[in-house]
């Protein structure tokens, strides 16, 4: 036996007893090196005490146990679940009303923008239909304070515009 | 394991059922506590199912497995250094709620009974005596389907260092128990 198989042999001893063929060698090998009897003995004595051993006492309820258990405390993790990240999305309970709020803001904020472009158009027709030679001599274009002070709401026609600017 | 990621709880049952043995054996001769042994091997399973959707496949359920029950029997072991007197849950926790049954596993005759059981005692006080990361080493490895590289996995080091935590445990426990072993095996 080399050192190499002297090591695998400790490998084997150390997780279950030896075939009958191993343990033939081993007899083999130490009739031939008495010296090394006594280790062995130990060694194979141990692991047949190791393997003698009663398995630890089980309840024969034991799964029945751990599974009271696991349902038991399965709420609360499936509870905190659904805020962990967005898969609280695909549960409808918080989509729908979510989702219904968030249309309605999007619905609303189209009307506006669409109201605000159309008024833009408004203004620069009437502004275009305006008589631009005699624009550009008006004194209002150096004090800017009557425009500001045009009234809130829905702008004049451009010639009431110029009318009221004059 | 897949199907237990799935929500399959009969899956789960057959895991439990396969593996509780194992997972006592180690945790009984760990722990001075028998009842404390089975409380914590009930929180290594609840374990392994919360911790289900974050298990892959890449390593061996067992080796997960044990690293989990290694995990847990270590914060208790800690735990009981810094309170030795305070039991690991309250004795009304629900988890008392159902009696324990025992199987009956007697089968020699009453003397051979008594030796056997004064030598398992014996071997089972030196094993709970043994450094901790060499009684996991000697323990894990007497389950069969955990190769020495799973051992090493579990406990989280090279398997030279593995071979050699197995070595000295096995060489402690033969000097410790020389009168037994000549005797009782």
């Amino acid at each position: 036996m080399t050192t190499s198989n002297d090591s695998h042999w400790q490998e084997i001893v150390a997780r279950r007893p030896m075939t009958d063929r191993e343990q033939r060698e081993l007899a083999a090998w130490l009739a031939k090196h008495p010296e090394s009897a006594e280790h062995w003995a130990g060694e194979l004595a141990l692991t047949e005490a190791l393997r003698k051993l009663s398995p630890a006492p089980v309840p024969s309820n034991f799964v029945a146990r751990v599974m009271a258990e696991v349902r038991r405390s399965e709420p609360a993790p499936r509870r905190s679940r659904p805020l962990a990240g967005w898969r609280w999305w695909t549960d409808w309970h918080h989509a729908l009303p979510l989702g219904a709020a968030l249309a309605a803001l999007a619905l609303t904020l189209a009307i506006q923008a669409h109201h605000r472009a159309q008024l833009r158009v408004e203004v620069a027709e009437g502004l275009s239909a305006l008589p631009l030679e005699g624009l550009a001599q008006l004194p209002f274009w150096q004090d800017l304070e009557p425009i500001q002070a045009l009234p809130e709401g829905p702008l004049p026609s451009g010639r009431d515009l110029l009318a009221a600017l004059e | 394991m897949l199907r237990v990621q799935r929500g399959d709880d009969e899956a789960f049952a057959t895991l439990v059922e396969r593996y509780q043995q194992p997972v006592m054996n180690l945790l009984y001769r760990s722990l001075p506590d028998a009842t404390e042994a089975e409380d914590l091997a009930q929180t290594v399973f609840v374990q392994v199912y919360k911790s289900a959707p974050r298990y892959r496949p890449t390593a061996r359920f067992s080796t997960w497995l044990f690293t989990i029950a290694r995990n847990l029997c270590l914060n208790e072991l800690r735990r009981r250094s810094r309170h030795p007197a305070e039991p690991l849950e309250p004795a009304d926790s629900a988890t008392d709620q159902a009696p324990r049954q025992y199987p009956d596993r007697r089968t020699d005759g009453p003397v051979e009974s008594l030796l056997q059981g004064e030598l398992e005692r014996k071997i089972e006080e030196a094993i709970r005596d043994l450094p901790e990361n060499q009684r996991t080493a000697l323990l894990l490895c007497q389950q069969d389907e955990l190769s020495y590289e799973d051992i090493a996995k579990v406990l989280g080091c090279s398997l030279s260092a593995t071979k050699s935590l197995i070595h000295r445990a096995r060489e402690t426990l033969k000097a410790r128990l020389k009168p037994y072993l000549r005797t009782g095996a």
